[in-house]
């Protein structure tokens, strides 16, 4: 492995001093003495055309982006390698960096690009797996995943994304979007897997004229994440949502940042983060709008709402706008409090329990952010928040 | 069915109500107006069981299976489950509930507490259907949000809905034809006589006449000061039209 790797997680983690990190407690990976780990697995794509499913098993830690593609591809779809191609759209997110990235970068030099063309059946839905599969372990380790998605002009496709977590793995995954001009595209991030598991996700969206990019991310079963979501508005109309559910219990800790900048007139976004946390649970939720002098006419909208169902869970909101243009329409606004009584009295004045009351307005709570996914998508959304005890 | 007895009400420490009596049994239409500010809502807030309107003395018993009960000692969804309803004046809204789960689990818990069978979706998708029309609404009404987006006359109607799902004993419907327009209050009107029969009490809360040309009480309440100050038959509400409620200020 690496010895710059080692050198970063044994010397150069961020600490609380840092104002990206300051709730954000890395220490454990020194303290447990986690170790790069590359895992020499051949990413697998495969479609189920008859299920309309499109399935994309990443482990990508070889120095390799090899695939191992187990049917026929659907009709708008194709790998392709880093290497292959003449420049790297990667520099579009030079702006931006995290700790998370640079040890990515050390693990991995590859880079694995998934194209999607306006010729993609539009009813197939693209199921990536990030780092499954991997072999069980005692040892402390880190585990990098990568994938960069290029969407084509007017390309529109739904994707649901899973990061799969396991016991004594650290799971880093990056994963990068570039909307060309029309593109649609609705993405559904959940963690599944251990209760132990812990991770640390950056997404990195570039926008350009008149896409839409949506992502909502659902966070319920980790012990100990990080979601950062880097969004570049590159050209006019451009618009990006983005969304998310957590529910915490026991000690779990989430945090949630993000980073939108509006770089050009005419840009769109709206974040609306909502939170559950419950027993001794932390969560952070830190959004970052720019809205750079030239993005005149621009709308940002951010919202971060959270339920304490108990004295002792926490969290931390710092909603942040930086706005150089004049003619611009920006708010922000978060909220920490308990259910809304006169909601809750209204459920009890139609004869509903107090305890069935606050479990629906909970689940309302944390369904309300999952409703403006395509319904293929809103099925997995409901399903795991149903599978989460309130 | 329900006796209020010299009631006294505080609300955000101020007395709103001062000593009112009250009796209606089953089969009545009441009306209850009076001016901005005399305690009409505070009533049938008090009766519903809302936390932040104290008791301060005086009793409330309801009739339940040939029992007179202090209906002050049940929570607000025991007292619902037991047939007293509440028509808000501004229903609320609810985010990520949806009308038609909303409409489902209050009728299951009415059904589990009085031992008749539950619905399952399917069954309760039919049954809520012919309610619907009741009051005309449609039945994309029930897959959205609780009253989320509704227009006032729908947050209205779906009031009246829930009525009709839930076929409580004792309804108030607190201010219902506020913000209507004059077809969706025949509409409210109309659906609210439909559930109206010999076994159940309606109190209509209401600071106009209006509603009262649809509806026909048989008694009228004037409410003033915190307490009733004469009640009559509908002949009242007419007086009270032409003669305002200048007379029992003060």
């Amino acid at each position: 492995m690496p010895l710059q790797s080692l050198e970063l997680i044994q010397k150069q983690l961020p600490t609380r001093k840092d104002e990206d990190w300051k709730y954000a407690d890395l220490s454990f990976l020194q303290k447990q003495n986690f170790v790069p780990y590359i895992f020499d697995k051949d990413n697998e794509c495969e479609y189920k055309a008859d299920e309309k499913k499109l399935i994309l098993r990443i482990y990508n830690s070889s120095a390799l982006a090899k695939i191992k593609t187990l049917s026929d591809l659907p009709r708008g779809f194709q790998f392709l390698n880093g290497k292959d191609l003449k420049t790297s759209p990667l520099s579009t997110f030079s702006s931006y960096d995290n700790y998370f990235l640079k040890l990515g970068r050390i693990l991995q030099n590859n880079q694995l690009f998934a194209v999607v063309t306006k010729d993609f059946p539009s009813d197939v839905l693209i199921e990536v797996e990030m780092g499954g599969s991997l072999p069980i372990s005692t040892e402390s380790r880190i585990h990098n995943t990568q994938l960069s998605f290029i969407f084509e002009e007017s390309s529109s496709v739904s994707i649901l994304e899973r990061s799969l977590l396991q016991p004594h793995y650290f799971n880093m995954t990056a994963v990068d979007y570039f909307l060309k001009a029309n593109a649609q595209v609705k993405i559904l991030k959940v963690e599944t897997g251990a209760a132990q598991g812990r991770a640390g996700h950056t997404s990195r969206l570039s926008v350009m004229e008149n896409a839409e990019a949506r992502i909502t991310t659902l966070t319920h079963s980790s012990e100990w994440s990080r979601h950062n979501i880097f969004t570049e508005l590159d050209g006019a109309s451009a618009s990006v949502n983005l969304e998310a559910a957590y529910l915490t219990h026991e000690t779990q800790f989430i945090d949630h940042h993000t980073v939108i900048a509006h770089r050009v007139p005419n840009t769109l976004s709206s974040q609306k983060y909502n939170g559950v946390l419950a027993d001794k649970s932390k969560g952070v939720f830190n959004g970052k709008v720019i809205i750079a002098r030239d993005a005149q006419k621009s709308a940002a909208v951010q919202l971060n709402r959270n339920l304490l169902m108990s004295k002792q869970a926490e969290i931390n909101t710092k909603p942040e706008l930086q706005i150089d243009a004049d003619d611009v329409q920006a708010k922000h606004g978060a909220t920490v409090g308990q259910l809304n009584p006169e909601q809750l009295f209204y459920l009890l004045s139609r004869g509903i329990s107090e305890p069935v009351a606050r479990h629906m307005l909970t689940r309302g709570f944390i369904e309300e952010v999952g409703l403006n996914l395509p319904e293929v998508l809103q099925r997995v959304f409901f399903k795991e928040v149903a599978a989460d005890v309130i | 069915m329900l006796k209020v007895t010299d009631l006294h009400v505080k609300v955000d420490g101020k007395e709103v109500l001062k000593g009112l009596n009250l009796e209606i049994n089953p089969g009545e239409i009441h009306a209850i107006m009076g001016p901005n500010g005399s305690g009409k809502s505070t009533l049938s807030k008090v009766v519903a069981g809302h936390p932040d309107y104290e008791v301060v003395s005086g009793t409330i018993e309801y009739d339940i299976n040939f029992k007179m009960r202090n209906l002050l000692e049940m929570e607000s969804d025991e007292r619902a489950r037991e047939g007293i309803f509440l028509a808000f004046q501004y229903p609320t809204e609810i985010p990520g509930v949806s009308n038609f789960d909303f409409l489902r689990t209050a009728y299951n818990a009415q059904a589990r507490q009085h031992g008749f069978p539950e619905m399952n979706e399917d069954k309760f998708r039919l049954f809520l259907r012919k309610k619907l029309e009741i009051v005309k609404m449609n039945e994309d009404f029930v897959s959205r949000p609780v009253n989320l987006g509704f227009s006032g006359g729908e947050k209205k109607k779906n009031e009246i809905v829930q009525m009709a799902v839930l076929s409580p004993r004792l309804a108030f419907l607190d201010e219902t034809d506020s913000g209507l327009d004059i077809d969706a209050l025949k509409v409210v009107a109309d659906g609210v006589k439909k559930l109206h029969t010999k076994d159940n009490a309606v109190v209509l809360v209401t600071h106009y006449q209006r509603l009262l040309d649809y509806i026909e009480p048989d008694f009228v309440h004037v409410l003033a000061g915190g307490r009733i100050v004469k009640s009559g038959g509908k002949e009242l509400a007419k007086e009270l039209e032409t003669s305002g409620y200048e007379t029992w200020i003060n």
